[in-house]
């Protein structure tokens, strides 16, 4: 098992859209959770939630209602937040907030992912109707994100790195290049 | 145009003009006018589907539901077109479960 730097992590990391069928062993699952779990919550509200998914009914349940899901991957960590408790805990700017704890979350299972030789991504579902049911997630959470994780398929090269110009970078004010 | 000079009905040809078309209108159309068509083309499956599929009760039902609310629910209010799509991908959530094993 190979052991990045933080920064080696971040360099290698890229979408990945083809899995194998190799499953994911479950201490594997258990350090991207660990990975997911170190990503802050505002006030440290106890409302972001992790499920996982293995059982291949459910991952193809899901995959039939989120068609931004392309993939077929062995697992799915799909990260979602308690908006009643959200708000309760920390407000009414919490519905958004949580959006930004959840991307957190994501990003460090990203990175935990890259450094275990591991591929995934981002997805996201506009629409809660069907996956609630799917989850048997009350109307009080929110899907923030869809990870597919799996070992990426032999030949797999990655998605195509986003143009540096994709990230402006400036210098005290908006417009003063950095 | 006289009989001879018409054609045939060709409803896989129309179904086709009618997805082409529409995708190119979405970019004008907005998206509640987008969605629309959308829903009318799942409403429309059973004129284009051999009567063997759509003999299948869940699509049977759902084509006839979509086709019985898309107009009446858009043209009440947004919130009641939104509420008629909610319940469209129940009822699909429900049957994916049963069919996938999963009650």
């Amino acid at each position: 098992m190979s052991q990045l730097e933080t920064f080696d992590a971040l360099a290698k990391r890229r979408a990945c859209r083809e899995y194998s069928r190799e499953p994911v062993k479950p201490e594997i699952i258990e350090k991207l959770l660990y990975a997911a779990s170190r990503a802050p919550t505002a006030c440290n509200a106890p409302y972001r939630h992790f499920i996982v998914v293995d059982d291949p009914r459910v991952i193809k349940s899901i995959r039939q209602l989120s068609p931004s899901l392309l993939a077929d991957p062995p697992l799915l960590i799909i990260v979602v937040a308690d908006l009643k408790v959200a708000v309760q805990d920390t407000g009414p700017l919490a519905e958004f907030s949580a959006y930004v704890d959840s991307g957190a979350s994501g990003q460090n299972i990203l990175l935990a992912a890259t450094d275990l030789g591991l591929g995934a991504q981002f997805t996201m579902i506009p629409v809660m109707a069907g996956i609630r049911e799917i989850l048997e997630l009350p109307s009080h959470f929110r899907v923030d994100l869809i990870i597919p994780v799996g070992y990426p398929k032999q030949g797999w090269k990655g998605s195509i790195r986003a143009p540096k110009s994709a990230n402006k970078v400036y210098h005290n004010r908006y417009g003063e290049i950095h | 145009m006289s009989k001879e000079g018409e054609s045939k009905p060709d409803p896989i040809f129309d179904y086709a003009t009618f997805l082409a078309n529409s995708a190119r209108g979405s970019l004008e159309e907005g998206v509640f006018s987008s969605s629309l068509r959308l829903i009318d083309a799942l409403s429309r499956l059973p004129q284009i589907l051999p009567e063997s599929i759509i003999s299948d009760p869940f699509l049977k039902e759902i084509t006839e539901f979509a086709n019985r609310g898309k107009t009446t629910s858009f043209l009440e209010s947004r919130e009641a077109y939104i509420k008629f799509l909610d319940e469209i991908l129940k009822r699909f959530a429900q049957e994916i479960k049963k069919r996938n094993g999963l009650t």
